[in-house]
């Protein structure tokens, strides 16, 4: 079989589009990252923090609070502001990587302040929900593939 | 009466107009009896229609390229509209959110509609002169396949990891998938409004670079090879023309734009309907762009935004004119998806009353 110029088009077309959909996959993914305020082993709790991810709004966090901040793609900039106690204010500026396969990470947050420039692996860690799962109601789990069921709806 | 209309150096007499535009000259007048009926202020209705028209655009425009090459009206694009949501329910499950989303959705529908667009391309070859009654079972046969697909295989055999989506017993998606990653991403992209309705900018740029494809593409080589077996596939054998390829390109083509069309739709929704969505996408598609004057072998650009607009615009002020004249909302309801399927089969009636006329008067002159 002779191999033409247009094969090796056709081979870079696809090979470029599945790149393309590789690069969406990176900076498309969302991440949950919670953010916490609770004693981190022997380190206390922190009184009061304010943080930001990517130059957001700050969230301010006191003793033992957590809350979350959602993102997209894997790099991303936290900034975290506290006071310590001699009431002066501390910014610490840190880059997080945050690994693909993960969906929801947890800063501890009393362990970055004490730690500033320990490596990301140690205050930034994989979280897994303890949601408590709820049985879905019967018309949930109930599947209808009746086409005529969608006759009705919001086109 | 001798008068005559010089429209493209073609003589057309009012009578003739009237008869070819029939469709939407019916819908113009329901719309325009409907309209101050339904009580909607003009900004209601103009949101509802740019929206509609940026949900809609593109799917109704996938319609073009089958009817360039007299294949009739894809009922098959169905088939791209479930490569479209079988990409939207993987990226919903890897949580992918945005433009990204829509784009590796897009990528992901790619391969799984040219397969099926082969696959309903190859059958329509085989029945050809029947192209939209066989693309119309095929499309409920690829249902099957889909479901099988959807219901058994997602969460056993392709991985599935997001409880949201998987049902209860441990595989199969739920009935209806939450697209809020997506929801809006390239209607809001470039945000616009215009006397208090929203424009989907974006959107639009979309539905006008896929327009400039088709023009472009009508004259290329393969477009022109479209039309010339869409006129006489004989004659385009004659002259060289792989019919049978031309055919099949034409309706993966198709297929394909459907995916992505399905994918702008829902996006816009916010909202995968798992096992509805695509069944009356196909059927609403042609009914807007044969309301907009298309017939089954003449369909331009035009035809569709005329369509989508008339046929939508029916379509919203249906139940609340239904309410007000009769009391019941659920009459408008019923109203218009009974003009949906009316004015296919309607339009069909007249494209068979005008074949045979033609045939008739060619035949007429032959004798002369």
């Amino acid at each position: 079989m002779k191999i033409g110029r247009s094969f090796y088009i056709r081979i870079a077309a696809i090979i470029l589009v599945i790149l393309l959909g590789v690069w969406m996959f990176f900076i498309g993914k969302q991440h949950t990252i919670l953010l916490d305020n609770n004693r981190y082993e022997e380190i206390r709790a922190l009184d009061e923090v304010a943080v930001s991810v990517d130059g957001g709004e700050d969230i301010d966090l006191y003793s033992r609070m957590r809350d979350q901040a959602i993102v997209t793609g894997q790099g991303h900039t936290i900034s975290v502001t506290y006071t310590d106690s001699s009431w002066e204010e501390h910014t610490i500026v840190r880059d997080i990587d945050i690994p693909l396969g993960e969906n929801m990470m947890i800063i501890y947050l009393p362990y970055l302040v004490e730690n500033p420039d320990s490596p990301q692996e140690e205050w930034l860690q994989h979280f897994e929900s303890q949601a408590v799962t709820v049985s879905p109601s019967s018309s949930d789990s109930a599947v209808v593939t009746d086409d005529s069921a969608g006759l009705m709806m919001d086109f | 009466m001798t008068r005559k209309l010089e429209m493209n150096n073609l003589k057309i007499s009012p009578k003739e107009l009237l008869i070819n535009n029939l469709v939407p000259i019916m819908f113009i007048c329901i719309c325009v009896v409907g309209i101050p009926i339904s009580g909607y202020s003009g900004s209601y209705l103009l949101n509802e229609i740019l929206s509609r028209l940026g949900r809609n655009s593109f799917l109704v425009l996938s319609l073009l390229i089958p009817v360039m090459a007299g294949m009739g009206m894809n009922f098959g694009m169905t088939l791209g509209a479930m490569a479209g949501q079988i990409g939207l329910i993987l990226v919903t499950d890897w949580n992918i959110v945005g433009i990204p989303a829509m784009v590796l959705a897009a990528i992901i529908s790619t391969p799984i509609s040219i397969l099926l667009g082969w696959l309903c391309g190859t059958i329509l070859n085989r029945a050809k002169g029947r192209e939209m009654v066989t693309s119309y079972i095929i499309g409920f046969f690829m249902n099957g396949v889909y479901q099988l697909v959807v219901l058994y295989f997602m969460g056993s055999i392709i991985p599935i990891a997001s409880s949201a989506l998987v049902l209860p017993r441990g595989y199969g998606i739920r009935n209806t998938v939450n697209l809020e990653g997506i929801r809006k991403s390239l209607d809001n992209l470039i945000p616009f409004n215009i006397f208090g309705a929203s424009v989907p900018v974006a959107t639009f740029i979309l539905v006008a670079v896929f327009c400039v494809v088709i023009l472009w593409f009508r004259r290329t080589k393969l477009g022109q090879d479209m039309r010339a077996v869409g006129q006489d596939m004989e004659v385009a054998r004659q002259a060289g023309i792989k019919v049978e390829r031309t055919r099949l390109l034409s309706i993966i083509l198709s297929t394909v734009f459907a995916g992505f069309g399905m994918i702008i739709y829902l996006q816009n929704i916010g909202t995968l309907n798992t096992y509805n969505s695509h069944s009356q996408i196909g059927m609403f598609s042609i009914a807007a762009l044969l309301v907009g004057g298309a017939s089954v072998d003449k369909a331009n650009i035009r035809n569709v935004f005329i369509g989508i607009i008339l046929f939508h615009l029916m379509f919203t002020i249906a139940p609340t004119v239904g309410r007000n004249l009769i009391g019941e909302a659920q009459l408008g309801e019923y109203f218009r998806v009974f003009v949906s399927y009316g004015v296919i089969t309607f339009s069909l009636v007249l494209y068979e009353i005008r074949k045979k006329r033609e045939a008739k008067k060619a035949l007429e002159e032959a004798e002369a």
